[in-house]
């Protein structure tokens, strides 16, 4: 089947949120995706990374950052399965850390590293980036309210 | 070869000691050239820049990560120790350092206009007045020739010029005395929550070890950045921090960036750039790209007569990291010589001239720190503000310093990073269980979020057998030696690390946290000692190659940093100290090269 | 009759206080447009002069403080709708939430002018002239000059004392402010409350007829132009040097600024411009509730907790990140390609959200 670019791009979204765990606007916000999806593409070869996109396209999520418990449990095994399991990681790693990890492994840019996304799951910054101000590192740890 | 002479004084190093000492004779009229080994860089800040984003996208965050590896002026980096392979400990033997063993030597240093102040932590501590005559309280260690009181009013420069944030009160312990009125220019960098929380957790505990018990106590540390103007120093004056070079806004407080340790996005953390800038504009001179390879010297009266250097061509140190460039030799003469290249420069530039004394390169030292980790019982934040904003002080001194190291305990802020790679590896961790999405972030934020870590600066004794020779089979791309090390640590040291270990076991228990400490060992830094499990990593404070003594039988220089055998030749840095105590080095040695500097002026114009 | 004098006097303080933060917002959001490593200068330059808008706003609530008034901070008055029009006697000009542009300059420009027939009034030179200030009738170097003249009267009338009555424990201290030029000054008599004023007028405009800002006078701090000066060096792309002068054009060195090199912000974003759910909408929300904290942290600050200042400082920080992410979100549907940007709008504390990043004092509050 043909997949027009903005529907890759609109899939990769989706894709990456569930494997993430961040909204659309937290990843958005990180100006990357177009740019994450070219390196995946560079590395894994577009064709590699269609299979992975049209597996998860055919599970027909409505609400990427609400899923139910069949959607869930069919991306469980989407994610697990033997074809899948090695490239989902690599984007998860790529969106956490900035980095690409393949055999040769590289920071993408100074924006991907400060962007990388585990400083905000683990409720801190980057460290070198993006600094809280003076003095905030005295106060209690951001509770999270969600 | 080219030879030239106007300045002076000329100075090797354009590091903290360096540019202190230029600093203050340009102060007092004196022509001063400075050469530095490493690349051409102006004080723009975009030039920093640079080093930041190199560190941003290294993909190993190592000390050395923003500043980039240079063939003319190569330096060690932490990798290059390997693991241990069937008992031995192994090296990269094409890295900087050739090591024999038989323990790591896992400290480095940066070669680099500013030196490894770019990426120190910042910690400004002063020694204690016993470290100064260890071996007459203790029968441990050696004395020095000067003591607590000669270095305080050198103390006091010395933080003014870093700029060093404290308070005065949580300061005296263990005798440690200031002027009256004296506040520090800056007041404490606020502690962190965990600070607080330790604190709070900890209070009524005590230590209990060997029949005596020590307190839990969390003092603020000294730091060398930017915090609140203290508006009493100076008896009233106050004092104006001061921000990055090239951009004096930015910098102007700590703003909690979380990478002292390799690099400062906005300079509040002071570094040596800082006072070259100052000695810059008072007319001393910067050769950039000139490594001294040779002190020349008459045999006889072992007056310096110049120093030889190759001034290596230009490149771009960002990109082009492979190349050896092609040199020119130069010689260089002024009336006073000053060597303040790093301990191991130092005597590795002796060494490779010939010098007799045969304490050059002997008594290397460092502060093994032994790394201790484990979860709060609460999350406390981790990963937020400077790398260490307290310590607990309680076992710097004692009469136990006869039979074992004394040590002073750093709290980490960042969490695992230090010994565990976190928060990489618990992403990884997370990965390996199969977890991703939502159930990805909550692991990792419930994990990480109640990390830290401890680290044990166990003091190290000057030994003869610790050191630093040089071997005409190797050498650099410019045909310069590399330093070869020889070094171990005694059982005074383990001593000191069982204690250490014994101490971070019941401070996780009066805490009611979670001690996760695991060593593995395969990892360079690991012992088996009494049956305990100990590791240690290097903190980065080179010491001891050409120590302050006496006479030439026992030291290399004497009190006033001036070398016993060539009269024209001064020494500044770690090389002269001849104990460590548990402080971080910077600060003593930043107030000893004032005095270095006094002396030198006074020679001069004598 | 003092009291009568007192709420005319707290009336412009008020407005100045209003004046000094109104251009913030503007200067913000063209700051966050700019990449700091292609445009270092002009990056530096409209910081610098931000940091010291935030001295200006903080020395006008430190005059307020001293003579017995309440600086009024969170309050839907307090943030003008952009685009805001500025009427000045000799120039009237809308001013907005636009990118970093040859435009939005030259619009910085225009608030920045001096007005070069200002005079520096001495004392005892007064006549007694205490009417109330309508910006839209002078420049604001009149404004601010006509606020010396009331101070400077009522002090002759009442004295000092009566005057200068307020709790100095309101007073925010130079150790609070950092990061730009100047200092804040602690105000508790005439001489430092028209020493403050001062600041706020040679910072922006110049010292009378010179291009630099005072600085390196009043505070023995590196030399520095003014406002208006530094706006004009980014706009020619040369620095200004010593002896240039304020009338003609500099002669420094050549700063080159790529224009192009921007974040191409739509103009005076706002929130319901963006379809509710999207992306845009939810970081533009985000930063408005930020803001609207940071006006209340800040309001506190002035009105005694001025400890609070550090956590306002610290909602700043995430601002500048939030912010950074709505200029990475492209707006759906713009045919020119236009991204977010952030609309510093003023919600209500009813409906301001307890976020992650919230602090506790605060989250108690609402």
């Amino acid at each position: 089947m043909k997949i027009t670019v903005s529907e890759r791009l609109d899939w990769f979204e989706k894709l990456s949120v569930i494997l993430t765990g961040f909204s659309r606007s937290e990843l958005l916000g990180t100006g990357l995706i177009e740019i994450y999806l070219d390196t995946i593409d560079q590395h894994l070869g577009e064709d590699h990374v269609n299979t992975l996109l049209d597996s998860f396209r055919k599970i027909n999520i409505q609400d990427e950052e609400d899923l139910t418990a069949e959607e869930s449990r069919n991306i469980q095994e989407l994610v697990e399965s033997k074809s899948n399991e090695s490239i989902t990681k690599l984007v998860i790693l790529l969106w956490y850390t900035g980095q690409w990890y393949g055999k040769n492994s590289y920071i993408v840019s100074s924006q991907s590293y400060l962007e990388g996304l585990v400083w905000k799951a683990i409720g801190a910054h980057p460290m070198g980036g993006k600094q809280p101000g003076y003095g905030t590192w005295g106060f209690p740890p951001l509770t999270f309210s969600s | 070869m080219s030879t030239e002479n106007t300045y002076d004084v000329v100075i090797v190093g354009a590091g903290i000691t360096g540019a202190i000492v230029a600093n203050q004779l340009a102060e007092k009229g004196h022509k001063v050239l400075i050469l530095e080994a490493g690349v051409q860089k102006s004080f723009d800040f975009e030039s920093y820049r640079a080093y930041l984003h190199h560190y941003y996208q290294n993909t190993i965050k190592i000390p050395n990560s923003p500043y980039p590896q240079n063939p003319n002026a190569p330096q060690p980096l932490v990798t290059d120790v390997g693991d241990i392979e069937d008992g031995i400990q192994q090296f990269n033997k094409d890295g900087y350092f050739r090591q024999y063993g038989p323990a790591p030597f896992q400290s480095t240093y940066t070669r680099a206009k500013g030196g490894t102040t770019l990426h120190w932590l910042g910690t400004c501590l002063r020694m204690l007045p016993s470290d100064f005559k260890e071996k007459d309280l203790y029968d441990s260690g050696k004395n020095w020739p000067i003591n607590y009181y000669d270095l305080m009013p050198y103390y006091r420069m010395a933080e003014r010029e870093i700029g060093v944030s404290a308070d005065v009160e949580e300061q005296a312990f263990f005798g440690i005395e200031f002027e009256e009125n004296y506040v520090y220019p800056m007041t404490k960098i606020p502690q962190s929550h965990l600070d607080k929380k330790l604190t709070e957790w900890t209070k009524g505990a005590t230590f209990d070890y060997e029949g005596k018990t020590y307190p839990y106590k969390v003092v603020s540390t000294p730091q060398g950045r930017n915090s609140n103007p203290n508006p009493n120093y100076n008896n009233g004056e106050g004092y104006q921090p001061v921000g990055a070079v090239g951009n004096p806004d930015l910098g102007q407080r700590c703003e909690g960036n979380s990478a002292c340790v390799p690099i400062c996005p906005v300079q509040a953390k002071y570094n040596a750039l800082k006072t070259l800038k100052k000695a810059v504009d008072k007319g001393v001179v910067i050769y950039s790209q000139c490594v001294a390879s040779e002190i020349l010297y008459d045999e006889d009266s072992g007056e310096i007569t110049g120093i030889k250097y190759k001034e290596y061509e230009d490149f771009d140190s960002l990109t082009d990291t492979s190349k050896p460039c092609n040199y020119i030799e130069k010689v260089i003469t002024a009336k006073r010589y000053v060597l303040a290249a790093h301990a191991v420069e130092n005597a590795k530039l002796m060494l490779a001239s010939g010098f007799k004394n045969k304490n050059i390169g002997q008594n290397l030292m460092d502060h093994p720190v032994l790394l201790t980790w484990g979860l709060a019982p609460e999350a406390i934040g981790a990963f937020r503000g400077p790398g260490s904003t307290s310590g607990i002080p309680s076992l710097r001194d004692g009469t136990f310093r006869k039979d074992r190291s004394a040590f002073r305990i750093e709290i980490g802020n960042w969490g695992w990073n230090w010994p565990a790679g976190s928060p990489t590896t618990e992403l990884q961790e997370g990965l390996s269980k199969q977890l991703f999405g939502k159930e990805l972030r909550a692991f990792l934020l419930d994990t990480v979020q109640k990390e830290f870590r401890l680290g044990f600066l166990i003091e190290q004794q000057a030994l003869s057998n610790n050191s630093v020779t040089i071997d005409d089979r190797y050498r650099d791309e410019l045909g310069n030696y590399r330093p070869i090390i020889n070094y171990n640590i005694t059982d005074h040291e383990k001593e000191g690390m069982l204690a250490a270990k014994e101490f971070s076991k019941q401070f996780f228990d009066a805490l009611s946290g979670t001690d996760k400490t695991q060593y593995s060992p395969d990892k360079g830094g690991f012992i088996l000692y009494k049956g305990e499990e100990l590791w240690w990593q290097g903190a980065g404070h080179l010491a001891g190659t050409h120590i302050m003594g006496t006479d030439k039988e026992n030291s290399v220089v004497d009190k006033y940093q001036r070398c016993h055998e060539h009269k024209n030749l001064f020494l500044v840095g770690c090389g002269n100290m001849p104990t460590m105590g548990t402080s971080n080095p910077t600060l003593t040695i930043a107030a000893l090269s004032f005095w270095a500097a006094e002396n030198i002026s006074k020679d001069l114009n004598s | 009759m003092l009291d009568t004098y007192k709420e005319e006097l707290f009336k412009n303080l008020q407005t100045a206080i209003e004046l000094e933060h109104s251009t913030i917002p503007p200067y913000l959001a063209a700051f966050f447009t700019i990449d700091q490593d292609t445009n270092p200068f002009s990056w530096q330059a409209v910081r610098s002069v931000v940091m010291e808008e935030m001295l200006h706003m903080t020395l006008a609530c430190n005059i307020l403080n001293a003579v017995g008034g309440k600086p009024y901070i969170d309050n839907p008055k307090f943030i003008p709708e952009y685009p805001a029009k500025f009427n000045f006697a000799d120039r009237k000009f809308d001013v907005g939430l636009i990118k970093f542009s040859k435009s939005s300059i030259e619009t910085f420009m225009e608030i920045e002018k001096p007005s070069e027939t200002r005079l520096r009034v001495k004392g005892e030179d007064l006549k007694g002239l205490l009417h109330p200030i309508d910006l839209d009738e002078s420049t604001i170097g009149e404004f601010y000059e006509t606020v010396k003249e009331q101070f400077t009267m009522l002090v002759k009338e009442y004295g000092e004392e009566s005057v200068f009555n307020g709790d100095q424990s309101l007073q925010i201290t130079s150790k609070d402010y950092y990061g730009g030029g100047g200092e804040v000054i602690e105000v508790h008599n005439l001489e430092t409350a028209l020493f403050a004023i001062d600041i706020i007028v040679d910072q922006g405009e110049g010292a009378p007829g010179s291009i630099y800002d005072g600085d390196e006078t009043y505070f023995g701090q590196d030399q520095e132009v003014a406002h208006y000066f530094r706006f004009k060096e980014i706009h020619v792309e040369r620095r200004y040097q010593e002896g240039d002068l304020p009338t003609e054009e500099p002669t420094g060195a050549s700063v080159p600024v790529n224009w192009e090199a921007v974040k191409d912000m739509i103009e005076n974003p706002k929130a319901n411009h963006f379809p509710e759910g999207s992306p845009a909408r939810i970081k533009a929300d985000e930063f408005n509730q930020l803001y609207s904290h940071f006006l209340r942290l800040l309001h506190l600050t002035f009105n005694g907790q001025s400890d609070l200042i550090v956590k306002a400082v610290g909602m700043m920080y995430q601002m500048k990140y939030v912010a950074a992410e709505l200029l990475n979100i492209q707006i759906p549907d713009n045919k020119e390609g236009k991204v977010a940007g952030p609309p510093f709008e003023y919600i209500p504390i009813e409906q301001r959200k307890v976020y992650a990043w919230l602090l506790p004092e605060l989250a108690s509050e609402i």
